[in-house]
């Protein structure tokens, strides 16, 4: 697997836990239920963690958890499962988080747009062929009739974000 | 009528290419079929039984003469001659090769149309009360809001993958013509205590396996909280609707689930939390920008001659009873709403030829304004036409074949394509409504039978509305033959309601025999002044299935 | 040890990608819109030969959706079982365009 920043494939640096043992200074990726057991052997880890999340975990009880978090990867079990969309934007607005929101699993070149625009920074792809279909993608449209995370607006002005409520500008590139 | 500007051509053309592509990439081996699927269907392309079908919005129903000459050249240039509305205000052309499809919708493009979200599991094209801002009974004109919804439905970011499809219903008018409750989301527009707009929302209605009649979500919402409102009911069947089987994936079942209370807590619970996030109220500037195209049409001054028009009526019955039979109140003094019934005896219902959509474009220049539309219930309608120029319309009407004197009559029946071309159909839809309409061809009788609405669905998923109508007939396959369930008792208005199931499936040569005894009992029954309806509230299903079934069955 | 019962007799389809018509597969190897130029399966190996060259098919993007579907062996040749194929390999059962004249 690739990941896909801005239309550019990237090395990943980040390595989950393999065989219980905490791999030691690398970025670490964990599951829900890794955090839920590990959070507190966590506590005093220097390297940065990210979290994988599957569409039906419930965000509200991670409000206070994602401070921890420079990764979040919202997993697309089909392409036809559109709730991580609703996740991310959730992410993005409602809870405030501002570190690299990254889509895993089956999402299709054909949903770049979307992930796009619903606040995901990376895509895992599986060639390198989707680096052109990304800037095609995004590039595309001149404007839409929804505000969303990113992504320009020209008409309706349809649900605008309020401005006090503008997402910070993702910080987090380490 | 709502004309594009460069904002929303630019938009639509950039959709085309975006689908050129990607029809591009699967005819080149780049995409699968199991990835295009999803990509052909939110554009409305399927793979029928015979070939591939095209399906084209008519948003809330509205036609320019312009567009519907468009559609009759693309049924002459890429199909085989004709083309088909549905029961959700849409055109299908039963024949499209794929490689002709991005030059077909480049072609719509040019005349402000598109198949954007006709089919796959999003929100689809919003139907409207096809008489809207002509209505004598209207309270407000909900073709605004309608426009306002396709826009913000059209590419919603988070909205494409729902769980199943999400079929959205608005109606301006206490007679409900839109068959809201049976809509995912029906919208009924109101005007609250201080006189604002605003509207009673509806939700978890429809049919398929599972028919439901819609509950009340909010019995007022004001019209500038609409779209706040129902991107949080979106966002609550979004995450929590089912995906683990396509059956129970629409927002019914979770409604059903939940319990409405629970539901309705959930979507405030969301609509709280985003009002704090978005700005909340529809821009009144764009409001008022959209609805500068629905303002009422200047219309012309008209003299009505009520002699002429009697004396027409006199000299030719076949003109008064089409008058009294299609024929519709305008709020406007002097003019009337002339619908254009696709239900020949013996026809196709909802079928129209290229020729036929040319008639009808050149009666709407002349006589209506330039303006169609067209019904849930496969017709077309002229929704500005002076008395005075009935008598014309109807001539060439006549002429055309399209003057059939039969709204809401036994035949102007709804009919899905069924198994002829459809494939999930398990029986033939379009063969039985022939065989029904050559059956009741004496429209005297027909008329004096008064309203009755038959329904015809090939198969479970019921695109024909079998659940709501009057009559309704299921084609259900028993070991590779044909059979049809009858249901009675259902309707699709304000009171909407399911139909009783009558007894056995009849088989595909006793349909019509079926149908007959259902009419026998009922004109038996009749006492005077009642319709269909009222003699079956009255006497119940039993004198139906004595007849039908003789006395030993259906007790 | 009861007898095996006969192989079902098969014809396999699709549609042609580009155009969506419906194709069935002759004995050679080429698609055809013609049912009756398609090859029928006898045995269980008939029906995976087919099976094969329709994968491939599809693979190269000349088809779509296909399926084997039943047929029955009749004086006339092989006829297709069910009503959805014999609508399917006929067309539909009723004129394309409604001639009120026809009617009446």
């Amino acid at each position: 697997m690739a990941i896909l920043k801005d239309g550019e494939l990237i090395a990943d640096p980040w390595v989950r836990i393999e065989a219980d043992r905490l791999p030691l200074g690398k970025p670490l990726l964990l599951s829900l239920d890794d955090w839920q057991h590990l959070s507190r052997s966590l506590l005093h880890w220097d390297q940065p963690l990210g979290l994988i999340l599957e569409p039906g975990d419930a965000l509200e009880s991670l409000r206070a958890d994602l401070g921890r978090f420079q990764l979040i990867a919202l997993t697309f079990p089909a392409l036809t499962d559109g709730r991580p969309f609703t996740q991310a934007r959730l992410l993005r607005r409602r809870y405030g988080f501002s570190g690299e929101l990254r889509a895993a699993g089956a999402a299709q070149p054909d949903q770049f747009l979307q992930l796009h625009r619903c606040g995901f920074d990376t895509v895992e792809v599986a060639t390198a062929e989707s680096t052109d279909l990304w800037k095609a993608a995004v590039g595309r449209y001149a404007g839409f009739y929804q505000g969303a995370e990113r992504g320009t607006w020209e008409r309706g002005a349809f649900l605008q974000p309020k401005a006090s409520e503008q997402p910070a500008a993702a910080s987090w590139a380490y | 009528m709502y004309r594009y500007d460069e904002f929303d051509a630019g938009f639509v053309c950039q959709r085309v290419a975006e689908f050129r592509d990607q029809v591009d990439r699967r005819l080149s081996g780049a995409l699968s079929e199991e990835a295009f699927k999803p990509l052909r269907l939110m554009n409305g392309v399927y793979l029928q039984l015979h070939a591939y079908m095209l399906r084209v919005a008519i948003p809330y129903g509205t036609l320019s003469a312009t567009q519907l000459r468009r559609l009759a050249h693309i049924a002459r240039r890429y199909d085989k001659g004709y083309g088909h509305f549905t029961t959700r205000q849409n055109i299908q052309f039963n024949w499209p090769a794929l490689v002709d499809i991005p030059d077909i919708l480049e072609s719509l493009a040019e005349v402000e149309m598109h198949a954007i979200q006709t089919s796959g599991n999003c929100i689809r094209n919003v139907t409207s009360d096809p008489y809207a801002g002509v209505a004598a009974d209207e309270i407000e004109d909900p073709r605004v809001y309608a426009e306002i919804l396709r826009q913000w439905s059209t590419l919603h970011p988070e909205f494409a993958y729902l769980p199943r499809k999400f079929k959205i219903a608005i109606t301006g008018s206490p007679h409900d013509r839109a068959a809201i409750k049976v809509h995912d989301i029906g919208l009924r527009m109101l005007r609250g205590s201080d006189g604002q707009p605003g509207f009673e929302v509806v939700v978890g209605g429809g049919q398929g396996r599972t028919p439901v009649i819609a509950k009340t979500l909010r019995a007022f919402l004001p019209a500038g909280d609409l779209l706040s409102y129902l991107e949080a009911i979106l966002r609550v069947y979004n995450l929590h609707g089912r995906r683990d089987n396509k059956y129970k994936a629409r927002i019914k079942i979770l409604v059903n689930a939940l319990g409405i209370e629970a539901f309705r807590d959930e979507v405030e619970a969301e609509w709280q939390a985003l009002r704090r996030e978005w700005s909340l109220d529809l821009p009144q500037a764009e409001i008022d920008r959209i609805g500068a195209y629905f303002r009422r049409p200047d219309y012309p001054a008209t003299e009505e001659d009520p002699f002429a028009l009697a004396a027409a009526r006199r000299r030719e019955p076949d003109f008064d009873r089409w008058l009294r039979c299609n024929s519709f109140a305008h709020r406007q003094p002097g003019y009337a709403i002339a619908v254009i019934s696709l239900k020949p005896e013996g026809g196709i219902p909802g079928d129209a030829t290229a020729e036929q959509m040319e008639v009808v474009a050149e009666l709407a220049e002349r006589y209506s304004l330039s303006e169609i539309r067209v019904t849930h219930e496969q017709n077309l309608v002229l929704p500005h036409v002076r008395r005075a120029d009935l008598f014309a319309v109807w001539s060439a009407l006549q002429e055309a074949g399209l003057a059939t004197p039969n709204l809401g009559l036994i035949t102007d029946m709804i009919a899905c394509p069924g198994l002829d071309y459809c494939n999930l159909a398990n029986a033939r839809s379009i063969p039985v409504a022939q065989r029904i309409g050559q059956h009741f061809a004496d429209r005297q009788l027909v008329e004096e039978l008064g309203p009755i609405t038959l329904n015809i669905s090939g198969c479970i998923n019921a695109c024909g509305h079998h659940h709501v109508a009057n009559i309704g007939l299921l084609g259900v396959d028993k070991k590779g033959e044909e059979f049809y369930q009858i249901t009675l008792g259902g309707r699709a208005d304000e009171a909407a309601a399911i139909g009783e199931i009558l007894g056995p499936a009849v088989p595909y040569e006793g349909v019509v025999e079926a149908v007959d005894s259902i009419v026998q009992t009922y004109r038996h029954q009749r006492a005077d002044g009642e319709v269909f309806l009222d003699t079956l509230t009255r006497v119940g299903l039993q004198p139906f299935k004595e007849r039908l079934y003789g006395h030993s069955e259906g007790r | 040890m009861a007898k095996r019962p006969p192989d079902q007799p098969k014809v396999m389809t699709a549609n042609c990608l580009t155009t969506g018509a419906i194709l069935y597969l002759g004995p050679k190897g080429a698609w055809t819109r013609d049912f009756s130029e398609a090859a029928v399966t006898g045995t269980a190996e008939d029906a995976a030969a087919l099976t094969e060259r329709a994968a491939t098919a599809e693979a190269q993007g000349l088809v779509v959706s296909a399926y084997l579907l039943p047929v029955t062996l009749t004086d006339q040749g092989p006829q297709p079982l069910g009503q959805r194929e014999r609508i399917r390999a006929a067309g539909p059962s009723i004129d394309l365009i409604f001639q009120p004249a026809k009617v009446r």
